[in-house]
C-alpha cells in the first residue's frame, strides 16, 4: 500500500528526519511510537506532502507521490487526521462530515450513513457546531471527516491525545472497526503499549530514524522497547 | 420624530446598507486570504465607473442616433460597446466550459479578446436599430432603470478585474507572511484609482439620478426617494443570497472551512485555490454594486471608494472580522451613527457632532472596539 | 529656471522624504510595524511647527516662534500622537495597525480642513521662516540644503549606531521571532513601542522641514495618498532595513517622481495628438492627467519590486537571526 524509503527532511532547511523507512501493507494497522522529538509527527506529515523531502521515496500503491500535495493524495485514497485543529469549529458536524467528502461528485450519502453508523453520537449532535463537542467527540468528528472520501490508507496523528482512558478506549475500539471495514492504517501514538496492542506492526523511532521495526507484539514483549517507550519493564501486557 | 426618520434614518440605512456590502467583503477576504484588503474602497470606485462608463457608451450611441447635427465614428461606437461584449464574451466562455469545450487554460484569452470584439457588431447594430425610439423627443431613459440595467455587467467586469488583480499582485504571496499582502493592497489601491483618474478624469461625476429627487409618496408620511428604495431592495436580497451560499451550498461551507482553519482545508482535500476564487467572486461583486448603489445617491468621484474604507474596517471589525453577518450589523451600526451623529438631539441647537467630524465617528469606534473588543461584537479572529 | 535652481530645489526637497524614510525603516525595516499613516505624522509635524513659528496669520493663531523650537515641538508631538496609537494598536496583529495609522492621517485631514482658527483651514498658514533666508539668492538655498544634510546625516549614523546596540539586537529578535524574544524576558510590547514612537517622530519632523523649505504649509501638501505612498515605495525599492538603500531610494525615486511627468508628456502627448487628432482642449485634457499616469507607473513598479525584488536595491546588511518558517 505504502513504501517510503530513506527520507530525510524537516522544515525550512533543519533535517528532523535522517533516512526514514516505513511501509504499510494492505489492511494493516502500522504504529510509529518514540519519544517526544523523534520525528514521529513530522514523518507523518512529510508522507502527506506538508514537510518537504530532501531526499528518500514515497509511494501509494507502487505510484511516486513524494512530496505530492494533500489535494492530489486524498483523490488517491490518502486521508490524514492532524493532532489539533482536526475539525472546523464553527461548522456543525453534519457539515464537518460534508467537507470531508468536497473532492466527490457522486452522491456521498451511503457513506455518510455509514460514518454515523460508527459513530452514534455524531448523528444525535449533527446539527450543533463542532467546537462545542467534548474532545472525544471531536475526534470522531475529524475521524468521520476523514473517511468521508472512502479512502484506502488513514494517517492518524495521536489520535488519542488529551483524552481520558475510558474516551480513549472507544477510539482504540473505532480504529479497529475502521480497520476491518478495509482501511489500512498507520497512526503516530504517545500511549504506545495500548497502540502496540492493535498494531499488526510497529516502528519505534529515534532522531528521525528507525530503532526498531517488529509486529506489535514483539515490540511489547522487547524489554528494552518496553523499558525506553512504554514506560516499565512490565513486557507481559 | 418623522424629522428623525426621514431626514436622518432613511439616510443612515441607506449608508449602513453600502457599508455592509463592502464590509463583507473586507471580512470574507480577511478570514479566508488572512489580509486586510486596502483596495476594497478602490474596488467599490472601479465598480461605479465601470457602470458609469458602460452608461455614457449607450447614451453616446442613443444621443448620437436621436441628433442629427451629431455624427459619431463607426469605431467610437463599437469601444463604447466593448465593455458589454467583453461581459458576453466572459460568460460564453464560461457557458462553453460548463458544456464540456476547454479546458481553455490558454485558449480562454484568445476566445474572450475575439469574442470580445466580434460581440460589439452586432450591439451596436442593436443600440442603432432603437434609433427611431431615441428620435421620438418624449423618449427619456428613466435614470435609475440605466443604473440598475448596466449593474450585473459592471459587476461581473469588476469580478473579473478582482481575480485578475488577484492573479497578479496576491497569488505571488499566498505563502508570503500576509503584511506583504497589504502593502501590495495598498499599491494596488493606488493604481485602480489612477486608472480611474486616467481614464475618467478627476471631476465629480454622477449617473444623472436626480439629487433632489422627489420623495415617493406611497409610504407617506414616510418620505423615500425612489432610489433608496432600490438601495435597500438589492442590499436585502443581496443578503439573503448571501447566506444561502454561506449555509446551503458546497462552496460557501468551503469558504467557512477555509475561514476556521485553512490548514485543515487543504488536509480535507478543498480546493482552496477554488475557494479563494469564490471569495473574490462574492468580496468584489458586492463591493462592486455597493459602488453603483453610492454613485446613486452621491457624486461618482475617484476617491469615492478610498472614503469607504475606513468606515467599513470599521464595520467589520465591530462586527468581528471573519463574521460575514457581523459586517452586515457592523456596517448598519457604522452608517447609522454617523448619520444619526448629525442630529440635533434633545433639542439642541447644536448637531451632536459637526457634521464635518462624520466620519471621524467610524474611527472613533473602531478605536474604542480595538481597546476593549478587538475580536468584534460577533466573535471574530484576532490574529 | 536654470539647472543649478532645479538642483537644489531638487534636493532640498528629498531632505524631508530622507528624514521621514529614516523613520520608516525604524517602523518597519527594522521593526516590521506596517505604518500607512506617514502622511498623518507628517501633517502633525508640519502644523505643529507652522502654528508656532509663523508670524501673525489672518485666519489662524500663531507665535512666531523660531524655527528649531518648532521641529523640537514637531517631533514631540508626531511622537505623542505615535504613542496614543501605538499603546492600542500594537498588541493586536500588524493589519490593524495599518487600518488605525490610515484613520488617524484621515482624521488629522479632517481637523485641519475644518479646525481653521488653528490651522487656517482652506488658507493654510503662510510666510514660514526659513533658516539661512537673510543669505539670500542661492547662498541661502544651499545653506538650508546644508542644515538637511547635517541633520540626516545625523540622524543616520544615530540609527546605524542605534541598530548595531544590543537595543537594535533586540528588535531583530523581535522582528525574527517575536514568540522566542518574549519568551528570552524581552518585553515585546514595549520595544515596538518605542520603535514606533521614535519613528513616527522623525515623519513628523520630515513634515516640519518640507514646510520651512516651501515656507508654507496647506491641506493639499499633506494629501495622504502621495506622502505615504512615495514614502513607502522608497523605502521598498532602496531596500527595507538598510538605511543607506533607503536613502538612495529616496533620491531615486524622487528624481523618476520629478521628471516623470515630462517624460510621459514628451514621449507619449505627441503619440496620442497624432492617433486622435485631438483640439487643443482635449491636449489640455490629456495632458492634466499625465500626474495619474505618473502615479500609475510608480504603483507598477512598487509591485515589481516586491514580487522581484523583495530585498530592494541594497539587501539588509545587519545579520540576520536564525530564519524562521513564516507561520
Amino acid at each position: 500500500m505504502l513504501s517510503a524509503t530513506g527520507m530525510i527532511g524537516g522544515y525550512g532547511g533543519a533535517d528532523i528526519l535522517h533516512g526514514l523507512d516505513v511501509e504499510v501493507s494492505e489492511k494493516e494497522i502500522v504504529v510509529i511510537i518514540g519519544s517526544n522529538g523523534a520525528g514521529k509527527s513530522t514523518a507523518m506529515k512529510a508522507i502527506f506532502g506538508l514537510v518537504p523531502l530532501r531526499e528518500g521515496r514515497v509511494t501509494l500503491k507502487g505510484e511516486d507521490i513524494t512530496n505530492a500535495p494533500p489535494d492530489e493524495l486524498v483523490p488517491r485514497g490518502m486521508a490524514y487526521v492532524p493532532q489539533e485543529r482536526n475539525i472546523f469549529p464553527s461548522l456543525t458536524v453534519h457539515e464537518n462530515l460534508e467537507m470531508g467528502a468536497y473532492i466527490r461528485q457522486d452522491n456521498f450519502g451511503p457513506v455518510l450513513d455509514r460514518v454515523y453508523d460508527l459513530f452514534p453520537a455524531l448523528q444525535e449532535k449533527r446539527k450543533q457546531a463542532a467546537g462545542e463537542l467534548s474532545g472525544g467527540q471531536r475526534q470522531m468528528v475529524a475521524f468521520g471527516r476523514a473517511l468521508m472520501t472512502e479512502p484506502d490508507l488513514l494517517l492518524l496523528d495521536e489520535p488519542t491525545a488529551g483524552l481520558s482512558p475510558l474516551v480513549m478506549g472507544e477510539i482504540f475500539e473505532k480504529i479497529i472497526d475502521v480497520n476491518k471495514s478495509g482501511v489500512s492504517i498507520l497512526m503516530v501514538e504517545q500511549n504506545a503499549r495500548h497502540a502496540l496492542q492493535i498494531a499488526d506492526r510497529g516502528y519505534v523511532l529515534a532522531t528521525g530514524q528507525n530503532l526498531y521495526i517488529d509486529t506489535g507484539a514483539s515490540l511489547l514483549a522487547n524489554p528494552e522497547v518496553a523499558e525506553s517507550f512504554l514506560g516499565g519493564k512490565r513486557a507481559d501486557a | 420624530m418623522l424629522e428623525l426618520i426621514n431626514f436622518y434614518l432613511i439616510p443612515a440605512l441607506v449608508l449602513g446598507c453600502i457599508y455592509a456590502l463592502g464590509a463583507i467583503g473586507i471580512s470574507l477576504l480577511y478570514s479566508i486570504l488572512r489580509f486586510a484588503h486596502f483596495a476594497h474602497g478602490d474596488l467599490m470606485t472601479i465598480g461605479a465607473y465601470i457602470a458609469f462608463g458602460m452608461i455614457l457608451g449607450v447614451e453616446l450611441i442613443v444621443f448620437a442616433n436621436a441628433d442629427p447635427d451629431v455624427t459619431v465614428s463607426f469605431l467610437a461606437k463599437l469601444v463604447s460597446m466593448l465593455p458589454f461584449s467583453l461581459v458576453l464574451a466572459i460568460l460564453a466562455g464560461m457557458f462553453l466550459e460548463k458544456r464540456g469545450f476547454g479546458p481553455f487554460t490558454y485558449w480562454r484569452s484568445l476566445f474572450t479578446i475575439v469574442g470580445t470584439v466580434a460581440l460589439a457588431f452586432p450591439l451596436v447594430w442593436a443600440l442603432d436599430l432603437m434609433t427611431p425610439l431615441a428620435a421620438d423627443e418624449d423618449f427619456e431613459l428613466d435614470a435609475e432603470f440605466k443604473v440598475l440595467a448596466v449593474l450585473p455587467f459592471a459587476v461581473v467586469l469588476a469580478v473579473y478585474m478582482a481575480r485578475l488583480l488577484d492573479r497578479l499582485f496576491y497569488k505571488p504571496f499566498r505563502s508570503s507572511k500576509p503584511i506583504i499582502m497589504v502593502i501590495a493592497s495598498f499599491g494596488v489601491a493606488l493604481i485602480l484609482r489612477s486608472l480611474v483618474q486616467m481614464f475618467f478624469g478627476v471631476e465629480d461625476e454622477s449617473y444623472a439620478v436626480g439629487y433632489i429627487a422627489r420623495p415617493l409618496e406611497i409610504f407617506l408620511p414616510l418620505r423615500i426617494i425612489e432610489r433608496h428604495l432600490y438601495i435597500f431592495g438589492m442590499t436585502v436580497i443581496l443578503m439573503l443570497a448571501l447566506h444561502y451560499l454561506l449555509t446551503r451550498t458546497r462552496t460557501g461551507k468551503a469558504m467557512r472551512a477555509m475561514s476556521d482553519d485553512a490548514d485543515l482545508a487543504r488536509v480535507t482535500g478543498i480546493n482552496t485555490e477554488q475557494v479563494v476564487m469564490w471569495t473574490w467572486i462574492v468580496g468584489a461583486g458586492l463591493a462592486a454594486i455597493a459602488g453603483v448603489l453610492l454613485g446613486m445617491d452621491a457624486p461618482v468621484k475617484p476617491v469615492m471608494g478610498w472614503d469607504m474604507l475606513l468606515p467599513i474596517f470599521a464595520a467589520a471589525i465591530l462586527g468581528g472580522l471573519g463574521s460575514p453577518y457581523g459586517a452586515i450589523i457592523g456596517g448598519l451600526v457604522i452608517g447609522g451613527m454617523e448619520e444619526l451623529s448629525t442630529f440635533h438631539w434633545w433639542l439642541s441647537d447644536e448637531p451632536l457632532v459637526p457634521g464635518a467630524y462624520k466620519t471621524a465617528i467610524a474611527f472613533g469606534v473602531m478605536v474604542i472596539m480595538l481597546i476593549f473588543r478587538p475580536q468584534g461584537l460577533f466573535k471574530g479572529r484576532v490574529l | 529656471m536654470d539647472l543649478l535652481a532645479f538642483g537644489l530645489l531638487f534636493l532640498i526637497q528629498t531632505v524631508p522624504y530622507g528624514i521621514a524614510v529614516l523613520g520608516l525603516n525604524i517602523n518597519w525595516g527594522f521593526t516590521g510595524l506596517f505604518n500607512v499613516g506617514v502622511a498623518g505624522f507628517y501633517a502633525v509635524g508640519a502644523y505643529t511647527s507652522a502654528i508656532l513659528t509663523a508670524p501673525e496669520q489672518l485666519h489662524s493663531i500663531a507665535f512666531g516662534l523660531p524655527a528649531g523650537v518648532g521641529w523640537l515641538a514637531s517631533m514631540l508631538t508626531a511622537a505623542i500622537v505615535a504613542y496614543a496609537i501605538g499603546k492600542i494598536c500594537l498588541r493586536l496583529r500588524s493589519d490593524y495597525l495599518a487600518i488605525a495609522t490610515i484613520g488617524i492621517a484621515e482624521i488629522l485631514r479632517l481637523v485641519i480642513k475644518n479646525y481653521q482658527d488653528l490651522t487656517g483651514g482652506t488658507y493654510g498658514i503662510q510666510n514660514l521662516p526659513r533658516p539661512f533666508e537673510f543669505v539670500g539668492g542661492y547662498g541661502a538655498d544651499l545653506a538650508f540644503l546644508a542644515v538637511g544634510i547635517v541633520i540626516v546625516a545625523v540622524l543616520y549614523i544615530l540609527i546605524e549606531r542605534m541598530w548595531r546596540s544590543p537595543w537594535g539586537r533586540v528588535m531583530r529578535a523581535i522582528r525574527e521571532n517575536e514568540v522566542a524574544a518574549a519568551a528570552a524576558g524581552k518585553n515585546v510590547e514595549a520595544f515596538r513601542l518605542e520603535a514606533f514612537v521614535v519613528g513616527s517622530a522623525l515623519m513628523g519632523l520630515a513634515g516640519a522641514i518640507a514646510v520651512h523649505a516651501s515656507k508654507s504649509v496647506g491641506i493639499e501638501g499633506t494629501e495622504p495618498l502621495e506622502v505615504t505612498f512615495l514614502l513607502w515605495v522608497m523605502l521598498i525599492v532602496g531596500g527595507s532595513g538598510n538605511n543607506k538603500g533607503a536613502l538612495i531610494g529616496v533620491v531615486l525615486i524622487w528624481a523618476l517622481w520629478s521628471i516623470l511627468p515630462d517624460f510621459i508628456a514628451a514621449g507619449f502627448l505627441p503619440l496620442i495628438e497624432s492617433a486622435f487628432d485631438l483640439s487643443e482642449e482635449n491636449v489640455e485634457d490629456v495632458s492634466r492627467r499625465i500626474p495619474y499616469v505618473r502615479l500609475f507607473l510608480i504603483g507598477v513598479l512598487l509591485q515589481v519590486v516586491l514580487q522581484k525584488f523583495p530585498g530592494g536595491l541594497l539587501r539588509e546588511k545587519a545579520p540576520s537571526l536564525a530564519k524562521q518558517p513564516a507561520s
